[in-house]
């Protein structure tokens, strides 16, 4: 089962790493999404796996270590906060620019008004 | 003691000020500079008091939620954090000052509660004694500072703006999926 | 008298312990050596006065070192040097700083692990089940497909979704209930928000970069992607080098903290000043949202770019009656599920966070149906004040317990025994909780109405009516 979850997350990272490369907002937000995607899994499995163990007292005798589960949780919820921000910038820098490209070339910073 | 909850002072009091900034003063900017400007000299004045109890006092630890250190999370005052905490102090007054006098809080909405959120996180970066709490606090602040740096990006000039963004955007998934890697 | 021997004495009799008397006097005659050590002094310095400026005239004179040009001869090659490397480093180029960053890490990581000694992993590994080998094959081709098929974003979107949603069972399936009930709460906000967010953004990506430059990033992507999944291995066929603290955690959860959801407690009690930081990061992040919306919506530029997106119709019925009248019978049955799951977090898996985005899915479901300003003009509260709310309670939560001479954030509880009910308790970190509740409904809620405001510019045409059908015209029209 550890092989599984370790490949996994390690395609996850692969994949996200990927898209963070595409020169476009969008793909590297999405390819953000994955990369934390990735990370909480992994952080989630410094606990090590377990089944049928989870940390809610008088249930059953081994518990699943609660401490990385906790940091997970809010990690999670703060992803979404952080690619909202990143969608709204993305949203903008189209809006304003009239392109999504991602990297700054020297040639198009004094003609914004590309096209619109 | 005299400083025993004082130590939490520098960050509850932005926080609170933020908050009612948010909740009652929406709209109302006279209202809101009002409070940005007294909200930043009582955090002044807490500043220099706790430096004071730092000179005196020999460091102390402050056990949040009453829980013994490792398991829950301590504040430390020492004289390096009280002047750290009074630097900010000082700062964040010459700040609210430009900012109202030069009129960049008008330029876009809610700068006041940002900068004191703002506080708030660089405060409680400064008085934590907790690894992984400085890192919710750096996001705090981080957050904050991004905030108030697109804060009126665009509307004045397209090319500027544009750029602003574009770079700000570029240097964004770097630094925040550099948290993710290095805190959690 | 004249003399100060009554304050030595009372001094060296203090730090000696014993009565000390001293004898001071003013003159101790022509032959003391101290006499003429201090008239020779006296002659020396005359003499050096007399030879003032001759000496300051050579002092001037002779070459010294000045502090200032030492500096800026140090500095300013430094800087110039600093310059050269960020220039030739940092091109503006989001994609080589990724590229760059990526090869540092993961050289760094093979520099360290080559340095050291270790042993194989002894860990018991977990026998592989079908379920998770199901959700480990489907994950895994959603995942692969999306390099492929990610130039139409809305495919792109759908796979992020599906990969989302297969982790929230694993997090389930591995004893973390909690997690996974924020998981896929957060997945379909997300889901939401990018969806809105493409209105604003072309539907497609473009083929930019070529073959051979892809394929580079494809191995910069594989070799991080197999160093951080062979660390997981690694990590998980390993017992901890020490022993987890949180054995403290799980024994001190319902005897200290007063909860039996672990998980719970760490989050509002044990560690509920690091969740007052992160729930304000989140309200943060929505304001910054909101004031960047409003910023964006003043320059002219953006509203003309606005006005230009043309609306896309695919079908007719943009408000189906249907899912109008479904998501209204959904609402408070939603809203209901959120309170259970807020008022039994303390316990059993739930709280705040998961509650709050209950309640935000539930009204998302409202202003999907029926439409941004038709379901915004109804909504009473304000999701600003909704954040303030929520940042106010946790602080007024934390600073309650300054009433009992106890350190911030300390909780307390009790049980009340209230006839027709069992015995039930109450604990002051749900009064936290309820911040942490108030603060991700304020902050999701005003993240996606901000969006929603930007799509008010565009040339769409807003409704005012729930749904397009109106049952009334319908019915007359029957009736005639």
């Amino acid at each position: 089962m550890e092989a599984l979850v370790a490949s996994a997350i390690g395609l996850l990272t692969a994949v996200g790493i990927y898209m963070m490369l595409r020169l476009r907002t969008f793909p590297v937000i999405l390819g953000l999404t994955f990369l934390s995607y990735g990370v909480n899994l992994f952080l989630f499995t410094s606990g090590r796996l377990t089944v049928n163990a989870a940390p809610i007292i008088g249930r059953t005798e081994p518990y699943a270590d609660p401490l990385p589960q906790a940091l997970v949780l809010t990690a999670i919820v703060i992803s979404f906060g952080m690619t909202a921000v990143l969608m709204i910038m993305a949203i903008g820098g189209h809006l304003e620019a009239g392109h999504d490209k991602v990297n700054m070339s020297d040639t198009d910073d004094d003609t914004p008004e590309v096209q619109s | 003691m005299m400083m025993s909850h004082w130590i939490i002072a520098p960050v509850v009091l932005p926080a609170l000020v933020g908050a009612l900034m948010v909740i009652t003063m929406r709209g109302d900017l006279l209202l809101q500079r009002v409070a940005g400007v007294a909200s930043t000299l009582f955090l002044t004045g807490i500043a220099l008091a706790l430096l004071w109890a730092a000179t005196v006092h020999p460091p102390e630890a402050y056990f949040l939620g009453d829980w013994p250190a490792p398991f829950g999370i301590v504040l430390v005052l020492d004289r390096l954090s009280a002047m750290m905490v009074t630097l900010l102090a000082l700062l964040a007054l010459a700040v609210v000052l430009y900012a109202i006098g030069s009129g960049w809080d008008t330029k876009g909405a809610h700068f006041h509660p940002l900068l004191q959120f703002l506080l708030m996180g660089i405060g409680g970066a400064f008085l934590t004694g907790d690894a992984f709490n400085l890192f919710v606090f750096f996001e705090v602040l981080l957050i904050a500072s991004y905030g108030l740096m697109v804060h009126a990006g665009g509307g004045t000039r397209t090319a500027r703006a544009s750029s602003m963004s574009r770079s700000t955007l570029s240097a964004r998934p770097c630094s925040c999926s550099r948290w993710r890697w290095s805190m959690r | 008298m004249l003399t100060a021997a009554w304050l030595v004495d009372v001094a060296a009799s203090a730090v000696t312990g014993d009565a000390v008397t001293v004898k001071i006097t003013h003159w101790h005659g022509l032959e003391a050596a101290a006499l003429w050590m201090s008239l020779a002094a006296i002659g020396g310095g005359l003499m050096a006065l007399g030879a003032y400026p001759r000496l300051r005239a050579l002092w001037d004179a002779t070459p010294r070192p000045e502090a200032k040009a030492i500096f800026d001869g140090i500095i300013e090659p430094l800087a110039a040097a600093c310059r050269r490397l960020t220039d030739g480093v940092h091109n503006a180029s989001f994609s080589r700083a990724v590229t760059v960053a990526v090869l540092a890490i993961a050289g760094a990581g093979v520099w360290a692990f080559s340095g050291g000694t270790h042993l194989a992993g002894d860990r018991a590994l977990l026998p592989v089940t079908p379920t998770v080998l199901a959700l480990w094959a489907v994950m895994v081709i959603a995942a692969l497909a999306l390099p492929f098929y990610h130039r139409d974003r809305v495919v792109a979107l759908v796979l992020t979704g599906v990969v989302g949603l297969l982790i929230a069972p694993l997090f389930a399936l591995f004893s973390a209930p909690d997690l996974a009930l924020t998981q896929i709460s957060v997945e379909v906000v997300t889901i939401l928000l990018m969806l809105l967010a493409l209105n604003f953004l072309p539907k497609a990506t473009p083929v930019e970069s070529a073959p051979g430059r892809r394929f580079g990033d494809v191995a910069v992507a594989g070799i991080a992607g197999a160093g951080i999944g062979w660390l997981a291995y690694a990590m998980m066929t390993r017992q901890p080098a020490f022993d987890p603290i949180s054995h403290f955690h799980l024994a001190q959860s319902k005897p200290g903290a007063g909860g039996t959801n672990a998980v719970n407690t760490i989050i509002v009690d044990f560690r509920g000043y690091d969740t007052f930081g992160e729930i304000i990061v989140l309200g943060i992040a929505a304001l910054v949202i909101f004031a960047l919306s409003e910023t964006l919506l003043r320059s002219p530029t953006v509203t003309r770019r606005l006005g230009a997106i043309a609306p896309v119709r695919e079908d007719g019925d943009r408000h189906p009656m249907m899912l109008v009248v479904a998501t209204r019978f959904l609402l408070p049955m939603a809203m209901m599920v959120g309170v259970y799951i807020y008022l039994r977090g303390h316990n059993l898996p739930g709280g705040g966070f998961v509650a709050g985005l209950v309640f935000a899915i539930a009204y998302l479901m409202q202003y999907m149906a029926s439409g941004y300003v038709w379901s915004h003009a109804r909504q009473r509260y304000d999701h600003h004040a909704l954040i303030g709310w929520g940042v106010l309670v946790s602080v007024l939560a934390g600073v309650g317990a300054w009433a009992f001479g106890l350190p911030f954030l300390t909780s307390g509880f009790e049980y009340v025994n209230l006839w027709p009910l069992e015995e039930f308790e109450l604990a002051t970190a749900a009064i936290f909780d309820l911040g942490v509740f108030l603060c991700v409904l304020g902050a999701v809620l005003l993240a996606l109405a901000s969006l929603s405001r930007l799509g008010l510019r565009t040339g769409e045409d807003v409704n005012t009516r729930a749904f397009d059908i109106n049952p009334d015209a319908a019915q007359a029209e029957e009736v005639r």
